[in-house]
């Protein structure tokens, strides 16, 4: 399979792994350098990393409710990705891991460019949706009379707040 | 979830002088947001984005009231799957059977 891939262009994966919370920075660098190296022992290059820091786990890994969230993009022939998943699955400090095919043909400079894109939309998404937020707050403020439907407000203000926390 | 309260509300605020979109058989006209709005891209890390899409037990909302065409209904389940399984959306509702 990796031999029928064309010259310039290696096939592209993306991994994200979750880590114990309590793992120090330098047991994480440790593990990302190590990746590193797979990746450049497999010929390919590592596209991007993302930290996205420590995170409510939507549910119990290994008794753990928090996890730090560390997602990379790289590409490199055939079996990288194999090897990237064994020494996750022997470090015990990852509680879990996943990785995704992306591309046979990976080009990284569109990928980059349609990451930002799609961070950028879901940033202004945000910013819309707390400015709707704040409007409707805005007008229940407003109309004093109808008491009763105050209680609506601070009901929904606080289902959203848990839902960003867990984030 | 969050989304459809929000819908709601709205609607109680206008109804209130127009007796006919109050009926039994109120309806939104609905449409593939996906596909509406190329900006809206469906992607398993963006937990905001499914949470639209997955009711308050965990559930990912069907066809029918989500209103998604074949194509992204598809991607959308496999992208929940996905983030289900990195622990960033749950298996079951948040509240009173996880953990």
């Amino acid at each position: 399979m990796a031999n029928q891939t064309q010259a310039g262009f290696l096939p592209g994966f993306e991994t994200t792994f979750i880590t114990r919370s309590e793992l120090s920075d330098e047991g994480l660098k440790a593990i990302q350098e190590r990746l590193n190296g797979v990746v450049a022992q497999y010929g390919g290059e590592l596209v991007l990393s993302e930290d996205w820091g420590k995170r409510k786990l939507a549910y119990a890994i290994a008794k753990e409710t928090r996890g730090h969230y560390t997602y990379f993009v790289y590409t490199g022939k055939g079996d990288v990705v194999h090897e990237i998943e064994r020494n996750l699955r022997l470090n015990d400090q990852v509680l879990r891991f996943l990785s995704v095919n992306l591309d046979k043909e990976f080009d990284q400079e569109s990928f980059k460019k349609a990451r930002a894109d799609q961070q950028a939309a879901a940033k202004r998404r945000e910013e819309e949706r707390e400015a709707r937020r704040e409007e409707r707050m805005a007008m229940m403020g407003d109309r004093g009379d109808r008491g009763e439907r105050r209680h609506y407000a601070p009901r929904h203000t606080e289902s959203t707040e848990t839902a960003s926390s867990e984030e | 979830m969050a989304y459809n309260r929000e819908d709601k509300m709205d609607s109680m605020d206008q109804g209130d002088d127009k007796d006919s979109r109050r009926s039994p058989s109120f309806h939104r006209k609905k449409g593939c947001r996906f596909c509406l709005d190329r900006e809206f891209v469906m992607d398993y890390k963006d937990v905001r984005m499914m949470q639209s899409f997955i009711s308050e037990h965990g559930k990912i909302t069907p066809r029918r009231i989500s209103g998604n065409c074949a194509d992204h209904q598809r991607k959308l389940t496999s992208a929940v799957k996905r983030a289900r399984n990195l622990a960033l959306v749950g298996y079951v509702s948040s509240g009173h059977f996880g953990h």
